[in-house]
C-alpha cells in the first residue's frame, strides 16, 4: 500500500475512492434495508392473513358442528357463508383447503354428490400433494365418485387412487380400494385390499368392526 | 359382529388419548403437558430437532395417572397403575403432539392473540361464578411456576394442534351408498342348521395303558415338579404385647388432661371482618391512606361496618359479605393483622393496620372457644393413649435388643431367652404361598433370601407393620423335586383320557363335516350317525337365543354356492363342538329409519375420524426424525 505524504493527499485518496465505490455502497445499503423491511412486512402480512383466516376457521368449525346438531337452513347458511369467505378471500392458505373439505362434507350431507366432487377437486388443485389435506381429499373424492351408481364411476374412482401413495393412510386407502373392487365385482382383489386394511388397523392397535364384516362377507370355502 | 356390539367395543387407551385431544378440556393441569416452553433439563426425546425434556414427561405422566385413577372410580388404587406403561404412553403422547404441532406449522396454520385470550378467559378453572378471576388465574400459574406468557404460548400451541385435528376429524362423512352397504351387511340374515356333539367320554377302549402314562410322565416332567419349600423358626415382637406390662397412675392422667385442654384453648377461633385498601400500581400509598381514612371517618361517625366494607374494600372476595372473613385460628393471617385481631375485644374495631396487602381496618365480630371436656368423659381415651405411648417405649427398646441379639447370635434361642420370648415355627411353605405368618410376602421373601437360606443365619429385622417385627431362621429346606410316578399316574391318566376324548370328538366332527362337504344331505348324515339338527331361519347378528361365538362363526362362513350349504364347525374350550350348515343368506331389504340411519352414520363417521387421526399421526411418524433417549 502506498504511504501518503500529507493529509491533503489522504483526503484526496478518500474522495477518489468514494467516487469509485460510493454509489454501489449506497445502493447496497438501500437494497439490504429494503430486503429486511420487505421481509418483515411480508411476514407481518402473512401472519395477519393467517390469523384472520384462523379466526374465521374456528367460527366455521363451530358452525359445521352446530349445523350437524340442528340442520336448520340458517345454520347451514352460516356454515356456507364462512366456507365461501375462506375459499374466496384466503384461497392461498391451507384454511381454504380445510374449508373445501368441510364444504364437501356439507354437500354429502345434503345428498349433492356433484357439488361434493367439485369441492374436493378444488381442494386437490392446490396445496402439496403429500399433505394430509390433499391425501384425505383424494381418498374422499374417490368415495364420493363411488357413491354414484354407474360402473364407469367405479372405474373413475379406481383410476383416481390406483397408483397413489397414501403414506401413513394405508388403512383408509386399502378400504376404499376394496369398496371399489367390490363394486366392480373383482372380489379377490377386494378381499385382498380389505385384508391389507385390516392388518394395518391392527398394527395401529385399532379395531374396525365394519371392515371385519366386509371381509367376512367375502369368505370363500378353504379360506381361513 | 353387529353394529350393536361395535358400539360396546372400547378402543385402546392410546386411541382414547388421541381422540381425547379433539375434546381438549382446558382444565389447568391438562395444559401443562403441552410440548414447548418449560426450562431446559435432561432431554428424553428429540422430535424433528425439538427437545422434549424430563420435566415435561413427568408432568404428562402425572396427568395420565390422574386420568387413569379417575377412570377407576371407587376402586382407585395407585398401586394398580403400571408406571412403566404410563411413562411409555405419556412419552408417545408428547411426541405425537410435537409431530402434529410441527405439521400444523408447516401447513401455515395460525392463531390470533384474541382467540388465545378468549380461550384463557373462558377456562372454567379460572372462573368464579362464570367470570374470569385474575387472582385465581395467577395463583394457579404460580403453583406450577409458569408466567402468564408461558401459559399463553402453550395455549396457542394447543390451538394450532386443534385446528389440524378438527379439520381432519370434522370434515369426514359417510355417503349414502356406504351407509347402505354397511347397513345391508349389518342386517343380513342367514338360514342355518346346527348340531352340537358333546365331549365323547367313557365307554370302551378309553382306558390308558401304563406305557402311555410313563411316556407322558417322561415327556412332561416340568409339569410334575414340586416347588421348593422351606420351614422356619421365628421370634416376633408386637407392641400390643407390652400393653399389659405398663401401669398408668392418676398423676399421669391428670397431666395428660391438662395438656389436652391447654391445646383446646390454643384452638380459639376469631371471626374477623375487614376493609382493605390495596396499595398497587393504580393506587399509591398516599391515596390509599386517604381512602382508608375516609372509611375510618365514616365508621367513627357511626357508619355500618358491613356497608362501608362493601363500599370501600378492595378485597372483592369479602367485600360483598360486609368484609366478613369467617372464623380462623391463629396462623391464618399475616403477622400484623393477626397480632391486632387476637389482641382485640369482641365487637371492637381496630385502627388502621398496614400489611403487605395494603391498609386494613379490622373488626372482631366474635370469638369461638372450643368446649373443654370434663376429665371423666375422656378418661378412658386418655388412659388408652398413655398406655399406648408407654408400651411403645418398651416395644422400641425390645426391638432394639432383638436386633442386636439376633445379629450376634448363632440361633434364636439366645435372643429368646434374653427377651423372654418363645421361639415359634411354621410348616413348609413355598416362595409363592404359605399359611400363618408365612402368608406375609415379606416373611417368605426373607426366608428364601440368600442370607437366610444359603448362609443359614438369622434374618434382619422384618417389619410387618410399625407395631410388629419378626426375625426368622430356616429350620428345614426341601428343594424342588420330581414327584414319583405313583403319585401322579392318576392325574396323568385323567389328562390322557381327556385328550383322547377331545381327539375322538374332533374326529367325529371332521367325519361329519367331510361327508357334508362331499355332498351328503343333512338328513342322511343325521340318520347315519345319528344326530339331530336344529334349524333356524333368518338368523340375525343380534339373535339373542344363540351364543355369541356360534353367531360369529355363522356369519364368518362362506355363502352357499349352487344351493349347496356351506359347512363349518366351532370347537369350544370344553371340547364340545358344533357343526354348522349355512343354507341361505338374505341380503336384507334396507330398512333403516331416518333416525337410525343418522345415529349409525354419526357413529361410523366418528370411528373413522379416530382412525384418520391415528393414521395422520402414523404418517407424520414415518416421515419424522424421532430419537428417544
Amino acid at each position: 500500500m502506498d504511504v501518503y505524504r500529507s493529509e491533503e493527499e489522504q483526503v484526496e485518496a478518500l474522495k477518489r475512492w468514494w467516487q469509485e465505490n460510493g454509489k454501489s455502497i449506497v445502493i447496497g445499503i438501500v437494497l439490504a434495508a429494503a430486503a429486511i423491511f420487505g421481509w418483515r412486512a411480508w411476514q407481518d402480512h402473512t401472519r395477519n392473513i393467517g390469523e384472520a383466516a384462523s379466526n374465521i376457521y374456528f367460527d366455521l368449525l363451530d358452525a359445521v358442528a352446530l349445523s350437524a346438531e340442528s340442520p336448520t337452513e340458517s345454520n347451514k347458511a352460516t356454515a356456507a357463508h364462512l366456507i365461501q369467505k375462506l375459499k374466496d378471500e384466503y384461497q392461498k392458505t391451507t384454511y381454504a383447503q380445510y374449508a373445501g373439505l368441510l364444504a364437501a362434507k356439507q354437500a354429502v350431507l345434503e345428498g349433492d354428490l356433484e357439488l361434493a366432487e367439485k369441492e374436493l377437486e378444488w381442494v386437490l388443485a392446490r396445496g402439496d400433494k403429500n399433505s394430509v389435506v390433499n391425501v384425505l381429499a383424494r381418498l374422499r373424492l374417490a368415495r364420493v365418485i363411488l357413491a354414484r351408481p354407474g360402473e364407469a364411476d367405479a372405474e373413475r374412482a379406481l383410476a383416481l387412487i390406483e397408483n397413489f401413495d397414501a403414506g401413513g393412510h394405508t388403512a383408509s386407502y386399502e378400504e376404499v380400494k376394496g369398496d371399489i373392487y367390490l363394486r366392480l365385482n373383482r372380489q379377490d382383489e377386494a378381499r385382498k385390499a380389505y385384508a391389507n386394511a385390516l392388518s394395518e388397523i391392527e398394527r395401529l392397535g385399532l379395531q374396525n368392526p365394519v371392515l371385519s364384516m366386509k371381509i367376512d362377507d367375502l369368505a370363500v370355502a378353504g379360506g381361513s | 359382529m353387529s353394529i350393536q356390539s361395535i358400539r360396546d367395543n372400547s378402543q385402546s387407551l392410546v386411541v382414547k388419548f388421541i381422540i381425547g385431544i379433539i375434546v381438549i378440556s382446558f382444565a389447568f393441569f391438562g395444559v401443562d403437558a403441552i410440548v414447548g416452553f418449560s426450562s431446559d433439563s435432561n432431554k428424553v426425546a428429540t422430535v424433528n430437532g425439538t427437545d422434549i425434556n424430563y420435566v415435561q414427561l413427568a408432568q404428562a405422566e402425572s396427568i395420565m395417572s390422574q386420568r387413569i385413577l379417575a377412570q377407576m372410580g371407587d376402586q382407585a388404587n395407585p398401586d394398580l397403575i403400571d408406571s412403566e406403561l404410563v411413562r411409555t404412553q405419556a412419552l408417545d403422547n408428547l411426541i405425537a403432539r410435537q409431530l402434529i404441532y410441527d405439521d400444523a406449522r408447516k401447513q401455515s396454520l395460525h392463531v390470533s392473540d384474541r382467540r388465545t385470550d378468549t380461550v384463557i378467559l373462558n377456562t372454567p378453572s379460572f372462573q368464579v361464578n362464570g367470570v374470569f378471576n385474575k387472582n385465581i388465574y395467577e395463583s394457579a400459574l404460580r403453583r406450577v411456576s409458569m408466567t402468564p406468557l408461558d401459559y399463553k404460548n402453550q395455549i396457542a400451541q394447543e390451538l394450532l394442534i386443534r385446528q389440524a385435528q378438527l379439520g381432519i376429524s370434522q370434515s369426514d362423512f359417510l355417503t349414502q351408498a356406504e351407509l347402505e352397504h354397511i347397513a345391508r351387511l349389518d342386517q343380513q340374515l342367514r338360514d342355518v342348521s346346527y348340531t352340537t356333539i358333546p365331549l365323547v367320554s367313557g365307554g370302551k377302549g378309553t382306558d390308558v395303558t401304563d406305557d402311555r402314562i410313563l411316556e407322558y410322565y417322561k415327556a412332561n416332567e416340568h409339569e410334575f415338579m414340586t416347588q421348593e419349600s422351606v420351614s422356619i423358626e421365628y421370634l416376633e415382637l408386637k407392641r400390643s404385647d407390652f400393653e399389659h406390662k405398663v401401669q398408668v397412675n392418676e398423676a399421669e392422667i391428670e397431666q395428660r388432661y391438662q395438656q389436652e385442654i391447654k391445646g383446646s384453648a390454643d384452638r380459639e377461633e376469631r371471626r374477623a371482618a375487614h376493609i382493605l385498601v390495596e396499595i398497587n400500581d393504580d393506587t399509591d400509598a398516599a391515596s390509599a391512606q386517604k381512602k382508608i381514612e375516609q372509611a375510618m371517618t365514616a365508621l367513627k361517625a357511626g357508619g355500618d361496618f358491613a356497608e362501608l366494607a362493601k363500599k370501600y374494600s378492595d378485597d372483592s372476595g369479602s367485600a360483598q359479605n360486609g368484609g366478613d372473613l369467617g372464623f380462623s385460628e391463629r396462623g391464618a393471617f399475616t403477622g400484623p393483622f393477626e397480632d391486632t385481631l387476637f389482641a382485640m375485644k369482641e365487637g371492637e374495631v381496630s385502627d388502621i393496620v398496614e400489611t403487605e396487602f395494603g391498609l386494613h381496618i379490622i373488626k372482631l365480630i366474635s370469638i369461638r372457644k372450643p368446649e373443654i371436656p370434663a376429665l371423666e368423659t375422656i378418661r378412658d381415651r386418655l388412659v388408652n393413649e398413655i398406655r399406648i405411648q408407654k408400651s411403645e417405649e418398651l416395644f422400641v427398646a425390645a426391638v432394639d435388643d432383638l436386633q442386636n441379639d439376633s445379629f450376634s447370635a448363632v440361633d434364636l434361642e439366645e435372643p429368646a431367652r434374653n427377651l423372654e420370648l418363645q421361639v415359634q415355627s411354621t410348616g413348609p411353605f413355598t416362595r409363592m404361598s404359605g399359611t400363618g405368618i408365612a402368608e406375609n410376602e415379606k416373611i417368605r421373601d426373607a426366608a428364601f433370601s440368600e442370607q437366610v437360606l444359603d448362609d443359614g443365619v438369622n434374618s434382619d429385622l422384618i417389619e410387618i407393620s410399625p407395631d410388629h417385627v419378626v426375625v426368622v431362621r430356616v429350620k428345614d429346606y426341601q428343594p424342588a423335586a420330581l414327584q414319583p410316578l405313583e403319585d401322579v399316574s392318576k392325574s396323568i391318566a385323567t389328562i390322557l383320557k381327556d385328550m383322547d376324548a377331545r381327539d375322538k370328538t374332533r374326529k367325529a366332527g371332521e367325519k361329519i363335516v367331510s361327508e357334508l362337504r362331499a355332498g351328503a344331505s343333512l338328513d342322511k348324515v343325521a340318520g347315519d350317525h345319528p344326530l339331530q339338527w336344529t334349524k333356524m331361519e333368518k338368523v340375525s347378528r343380534n339373535q339373542t337365543d344363540l351364543e355369541s361365538t356360534l353367531l360369529r362363526t355363522i356369519f364368518k362362513l362362506p355363502k352357499p354356492v349352487d344351493g349347496k350349504p356351506s359347512i363349518g364347525q366351532l370347537i369350544r374350550e370344553d371340547g364340545s363342538l358344533t357343526i354348522i350348515a349355512v343354507s341361505g343368506v338374505h341380503d336384507a331389504e334396507l330398512n333403516l329409519k331416518p333416525e337410525e340411519a343418522r345415529i349409525l352414520a354419526r357413529y361410523i363417521t366418528r370411528e373413522r375420524a379416530g382412525t384418520s387421526l391415528m393414521q395422520y399421526h402414523s404418517d407424520l411418524e414415518q416421515k419424522a426424525d424421532i430419537e428417544k433417549f
